[in-house]
């Protein structure tokens, strides 16, 4: 798994590419808590590279979006069939703002 | 299509689940189901391994062996995974509710529910000193 974060305007782009699971999850984990700590507080987290998610990953979007929910938000941008899948089956598809592109996931915010 | 029995045997840490879970896909993929009822088998042998790890192994578990088992009955494929944890049934456990709102939401549980969603069947038994979670995905449906 890789994670890039990138800034544009007030929003924080975190484009993740790889697979997600309990072996690595925690880097993800700590690159959100990362950014919210400077207080970034509006994220997009872009999944389009991402093929495979478990719970694992799940938990570390859950708890960042937690953090952030009053003070800005944490939106998802393109999961894949596989990602979107396991987000429905958690009910987190009606918790997260889930957009088909990044750019729309960060005007989203405008 | 002949009967089918695969083995693999790792160590329970966290970064030997990459080899088993290529070993399922490998065999589901082998025998012909569909690429989701693949993701299906992969997604569910990571959860339930992770789980043996994380808590039956309580991630000290480099000396203790996780056993997978693949075997094909008639219709469908079966996966059985031995630890020698603690005497555990996960399936016990309630589930956690997806439709709760984000602040109550549970942070465990997961990974044994999204098991019992994505496979056809799932059954633990309690075998000497082993704990045997059995997950079938049956051939011809997702």
């Amino acid at each position: 798994m890789n994670v890039n974060v990138s800034k544009d305007n007030k929003t924080t782009l975190i484009e993740v590419s790889g697979r997600i699971d309990s072996t690595n999850a925690n880097q993800l984990g700590e690159a959100l808590m990362s950014e919210i700590n400077q207080g970034n507080m509006q994220l997009v987290v872009d999944l389009g590279s991402v093929d495979y998610m478990s719970s694992a990953g799940l938990r570390e979007i859950v708890s960042a979006l937690k953090k952030v929910r009053g003070k800005g938000d944490l939106r998802l941008a393109q999961p894949s069939e596989r990602v979107l899948e396991v987000l429905e089956m958690a009910g987190l598809d009606t918790i997260f703002q889930i957009f088909p592109d990044q750019s729309l996931a960060i005007s989203s915010y405008s | 299509m002949s009967p089918l029995e695969n083995r693999l045997t790792i160590m329970g840490r966290l970064d030997e689940i990459a080899q088993v879970r290529d070993f399922v896909t490998a065999t589901a993929r082998a025998i012909g189901l569909s690429e989701q009822a693949i993701h299906h088998c992969e997604l569910a042998i990571d959860e339930t391994c992770t789980n043996i790890i994380e808590h039956g192994y309580q991630l000290d578990g480099s000396a203790k062996p996780i056993e997978i088992i693949c075997e094909t009955a008639s219709d469908r494929l079966v996966i059985h995974i031995r630890d020698q944890g603690p005497a555990f049934n996960p399936l016990v456990r309630p589930d956690p509710d997806p439709t709760t709102d984000l602040e109550e939401r549970s942070d465990g549980g997961w990974g044994i529910y999204f098991t019992k969603k994505v496979m056809d069947d799932v059954q633990y038994l309690r075998d000497g000193q082993f704990n045997q979670l059995t997950l079938s995905k049956r051939f011809g449906l997702q």
